[in-house]
């Protein structure tokens, strides 16, 4: 008998049904996908690494003409129980040409050459290969930068430095441990040793050599002690350090889980509501069964039983679908990381039976009404008698509302309950989607993220070919700005150029003695910058030190730290608290008239054009034209594209935001339409007894539309008064991992946020809600003879 | 007097599973104006489908009905939605209301639908007050439809049938689920009404409450087996007389 209702009942809700194990679908898919990726990129850093060969403390040097002077430090530390160089050649992606013009679009400032035979970690190939040899006349390349411009394996590129050109093949993209993530500022080539040599040799290149340092240790602190006085060091991490690189494949992945666990919610409240609203529905035959003694435990087993069927398909086609999609959203950490999967299948498994468990365990709880009902609800058709409160506070005669719209807000009111869940739901997918926009925006060239990046606000931005000097000592940062100032004037638009530097300076402080990366420009005044607390440095003996630095070393504003710059130690003073996306929040900035205009700086970013005539935004864009055609690069920006390449995920946040907002569209069309048919099979008697009266068709379609858009109007209001606090909530620690630890100010696109997301989800209610409620036609006035 | 009503060669014939219903079958009769007529007949027999067919609210298979005229299987629904809102009233055997709305509010949401009042709202609902007052239930205008009995409801229901001053009121079973004091309410009610003028078709099985008609219509496998005029209410024959007449008929039928 139980299979015979189970069957009846399937087939008369199949709609119901359906749109319930879509929600199971996707709730197993995204729990199973996500978890196991997330577990994958995670625990997958440490198993890239152990494959890798890393060490446990890093560094990246310039050494110039000066030589590797680490080395010696590093042999003479006792902490040091081993270390492993590698010589690298510095070079930019302005002189990686293809037919003279340059090859690829590379944000990054530093790309490493070195020979294949000198490397003293494992690279891997795409199929997890560890590379051993590069054919002569060719090269592998880490990052996604060959991919990005269009390179294909076979293209052969001009490589220049010096006075050198060498055309190499590309063969592919390799996976580089140090190097390989999107947050690290640098990627590496690897060349056979005679292309190598070709490059090494020549005098002319001696100024962008380099080495690469993999230090093993059990006292990272000693061994950054032992080095604080070495210019040299461009970059120094412990291993943490190079891990939180990968930060970004793992938020990603993380956002996912975000959006998994918001549907498994989802998918809760669509069932709690669908299971309330069978029950509702079946008093009679529950009362029946009642009455003809079936007990209460085999009654609610009916129900579980069709819950468990659909939950328990549900999972085992959502783990067959998580498979192909967990691969896809993989494939980008994929590609710079060599993943180990040997956890899919049980992780998956597990991912997708715990759904099933926590959907059973939520049934149970929901099915506990079927206890309240009795044998007399069947026969007094669901009336107790008992039943004298009050529905609604609204009053027709006396409202000004047009009849439609009062009817609709009417119902909504009436039944709170069922609308505030449908509220919540909507509220929540709306918000998801306005977390990853703001995010987005934030990152894709707010100038809140300009100070975070360590820079100020100008007119344009210009990564010149002949950066590379710089670091090479080649040229200092004033005769670099004063060329490029020159021939801005010549060409008619005066300007102010500066460049702002990263220098290794040793910082001591109670004991505490390290390198620290301090950030300084002659050109640009400290107070020009934005602090969290104090004042900005105003003499030359006075500083500003990230929350992360203060941290470190436990001083605080109006506390003396010795700091050494260029070659001088003295006493600093403390007067400012700022945060910083640079060196992950590791980062100091110093006076601008502290001595480092002779020192070579260890990075330097963009020069910064601001014009003597302070052009409007149109002459601006059109003078950065005019400055691309004439240096015959991409790379003279304002200053939204700089911010949106600096932070180098917006776009990926971007299309996380899309996909979110595709399925909350879904999510919200397969709600409507599971909560409009629902409404019409309960009120089934009022609709036929509204057509008996005349009312018509388009009245009646009108007023069940409104209270969805009623819905989508309050979760709209909601969602604008909740997104900032959730973005907060959500994206603080992200950020606070990249540096920025007390949180940032958010960018709010306003007309975005506010008008175009809850248009786009007002328009698919509206669509959903209005096809759905056409099925009230089917609902004749003489049905009302025939409605129990 | 004019006809309000004239049905002629009316079939209603319903498909279920394949398989032919035939309900009514060739039903020709007339309502005149103000006149109430009574339908009576075993269950089954095709009383309510009649009412539904006649009133608009479903479709004829074949035949036609003429209601104030206008042949009602040549109206588009939205006509025939107008018609009924309009022109028409009705009352069920169960006390149908909108859930969500007070009891006044449900009496005059036909007024506020309608196009063709062009009264303000609050005349409407001075109107629905004015009714309920007539009908002795004014003190529930307020209550939720959860809050009053039966019978008050079915008073309810005839107020709303009466708020568009309609010609005609259908009735199916209106006394069906009250007991025998509001049932006697709610028939003097409708006789009131007919005496105002107002066309009055009901079905019952209460020979109590079709012996207050002028005219019964008596059907069987969904035809008019015969009809049976009883004359005006409220003429010489007191209501026990008619009631006597009435059952001795209803017996001849086979009732």
């Amino acid at each position: 008998m139980f299979l015979r209702i189970l069957k009846k009942d399937i087939r008369r809700k199949k709609t119901m049904n359906v749109i319930l194990l879509l929600f199971v679908i996707l709730s197993a898919m995204f729990a199973a996908s996500s978890v196991n990726n997330i577990i994958t990129v995670v625990g997958g850093t440490d198993y890239f690494f152990e494959q890798a060969g890393m060490a446990d403390y890093y560094f990246i040097t310039i050494d110039g003409k000066n030589g590797d002077t680490l080395s010696p430090k590093l042999e003479a530390e006792p902490a040091v129980s081993g270390f492993r160089r590698e010589g690298v050649l510095y070079t930019n992606a302005e002189k990686i040409t293809v037919d003279g013009k340059k090859a690829m679009e590379f944000s990054n400032s530093s790309i490493l050459l070195m020979s294949v035979d000198g490397i003293k970690i494992n690279y891997f190939d795409k199929n997890n290969d560890a590379l051993t040899e590069v054919p002569e006349g060719s090269f592998y390349m880490s990052g996604s930068a060959p991919e990005n411009s269009g390179i294909k394996i076979g293209d052969k590129l001009d490589f220049s430095l010096g006075d050198v050109t060498v055309s190499l093949e590309y063969r592919g993209r390799i996976k580089d441990a140090l190097l390989g993530s999107d947050f690290m500022g640098n990627a590496r080539v690897l060349l056979n040793s005679k292309d190598y040599a070709k490059f090494y040799d020549d005098p002319s290149t001696e100024g962008y050599r380099g080495s690469v340092f993999y230090v093993d240790t059990n006292d990272t602190k000693a061994v950054e002690e032992a080095v604080t006085d070495d210019v040299s060091i461009a970059f120094d991490g412990s291993h943490s350090v190079i891990k939180m690189t990968y930060v970004l494949e793992v938020i990603t992945t993380g956002m996912l889980l975000v959006v998994s666990v918001a549907l498994i919610l989802i998918s809760f409240v669509i069932l709690r509501f669908t299971i309330g609203f069978t029950i509702t529905e079946e008093f009679r035959e529950i009362g029946v069964m009642k009455a003809i003694g079936i007990k209460n435990r085999h009654i609610r087993a009916l129900y579980l039983v069709k819950y468990l069927g659909i939950a328990i398909i549900g999972a085992v086609l959502g783990y067959f679908v998580s498979i192909p999609f967990g691969n896809l959203l993989l494939e980008s950490a994929s590609k710079s990381m060599y993943l180990g999967n040997d956890s899919n299948v049980l992780i998956g498994s597990l991912s997708c039976a715990a759904i099933v468990g926590i959907i059973m365990l939520f049934c149970w709880g929901c099915t506990r009404k079927i206890k309240k009902l009795s044998p007399i609800d069947a026969v007094r058709n669901g009336q107790t008698g008992e039943r004298f409160k009050k529905r609604s506070f609204m009053n027709l005669g006396k409202s000004k509302l047009p009849a439609t719209g009062f009817l609709a807000v009417n119902d909504v009111v009436s039944a709170p309950k069922q609308y505030s869940i449908m509220t919540v739901v909507f509220t929540l997918c709306l918000l998801l989607v306005m977390v990853f926009a703001n995010i987005a925006n934030t990152l894709g060239g707010s100038d809140k993220m300009l100070f975070l990046l360590g820079n100020t606000k100008s007119d344009l931005y210009y990564s010149s070919k002949d950066a590379m000097d710089l670091l090479g000592g080649v040229r200092t940062i004033e005769e670099h700005c004063s060329g490029i100032e020159k021939e801005l004037a010549d060409l008619g638009m005066p300007a102010k150029v500066h460049i702002e530097g990263q220098y290794k300076v040793p910082v001591e402080f109670g004991g505490t003695r390290q390198n620290i990366t301090a950030l300084w420009s002659a050109d640009t005044k400290c107070s020009d910058y934005v602090y969290e607390r104090g004042t900005a440095p105003q003499n030359e003996n006075e500083f500003a030190a990230t929350t992360l630095i203060c941290d470190k070393f436990g001083f605080d504003i109006g506390d003396k730290a010795k700091i050494t710059v260029n070659g001088v130690t003295k006493e600093y003073l403390l007067t400012a608290v700022f945060q910083s996306m640079n060196q992950l929040g590791q980062v100091i900035r110093l006076h601008e008239d502290a001595p480092l205009a002779d020192v070579t700086p260890g990075t330097t970013f963009p020069a910064q054009i601001d014009f003597d005539d302070h052009p409007d935004a149109k002459t601006i864009e059109e003078r950065k034209e005019f400055l691309k055609d004439h240096w015959d690069t991409d790379k003279v920006q304002n200053v939204t594209e700089f911010v949106k390449e600096s932070t180098n995920s917006a776009d990926a946040i971007a299309a996380v935001k899309n996909l979110v907002l595709i399925i909350s569209v879904m999510i919200i069309i397969m709600i409507v339409v599971l909560m409009e048919r629902s409404f019409i099979a309960k009120e089934k008697a009022e609709l036929a007894l509204m057509k008996a009266l005349g009312i018509k068709d388009r009245y009646i379609i009108g007023q069940h539309t409104f209270r969805f858009v009623i819905v989508a109007a309050v979760s709209g209001l909601l969602s604008a008064a909740l997104c900032l606090p959730l973005t907060k909530l959500v994206a603080d620690p992200i950020f606070g991992m990249m540096g920025a630890s007390e949180g940032i100010g958010y960018e709010l696109n306003v007309p975005e946020i506010f008008a175009l997301y809850p248009a786009i989800i007002l328009a698919a209610v509206i669509a959903a809600a209005r096809i759905t409620a056409i099925l009230t036609k089917a609902v004749k006035a003489s049905d009302a003879a025939n409605i129990e | 007097m004019n006809n309000i009503l004239e049905v002629k060669d009316l079939c209603k014939t319903y498909v279920v599973n394949k398989r032919q219903n035939n309900v009514l079958r060739n039903v020709s009769f007339s309502v005149a104006e103000g006149e109430m007529v009574a339908i009576m007949g075993p269950s089954g027999s095709g009383k309510s489908t009649l009412l539904y067919t006649v009133s608009g609210m479903d479709r004829v298979t074949s035949g036609e009905v003429r209601f104030t005229g206008q042949d009602l299987s040549a109206l588009p629904s939205d006509r025939l939605a107008e018609l009924r809102l309009d022109h028409m009233g009705f009352i069920f055997q169960q006390m149908y209301m909108l859930r969500n709305l007070s009891v006044l509010d449900n009496i005059i949401l036909p007024a506020i639908r309608s196009e063709k009042d062009k009264s303000s709202r609050a005349d409407k609902r001075r109107r629905g007050l004015d009714l309920m007052n007539k009908l002795g239930i004014n003190e529930l205008a307020d209550n939720d439809i959860n809050e009053v009995s039966g019978g008050q409801l079915q008073r309810a229901c005839i107020a709303r049938s009466m708020i568009n001053s309609p010609e005609m009121i259908f009735a199916d079973e209106p006394t069906g689920a009250l007991n025998r004091t509001s049932s006697e309410e709610v028939t003097d009610e409708l006789c009131r009404l007919n005496s105002e003028g107002t066309t009055v078709m009901l079905v019952t099985h209460d020979s109590h409450v079709a012996a207050k008609c002028d005219r019964v219509l008596f059907i069987v496998d969904g035809n008019i087996k015969e009809e049976y005029n009883l004359g005006k209410y409220g003429g010489a024959s007191t209501l026990r007389e008619r009631e006597r007449k009435l059952n001795d008929w209803l017996m001849d039928m086979g009732w």
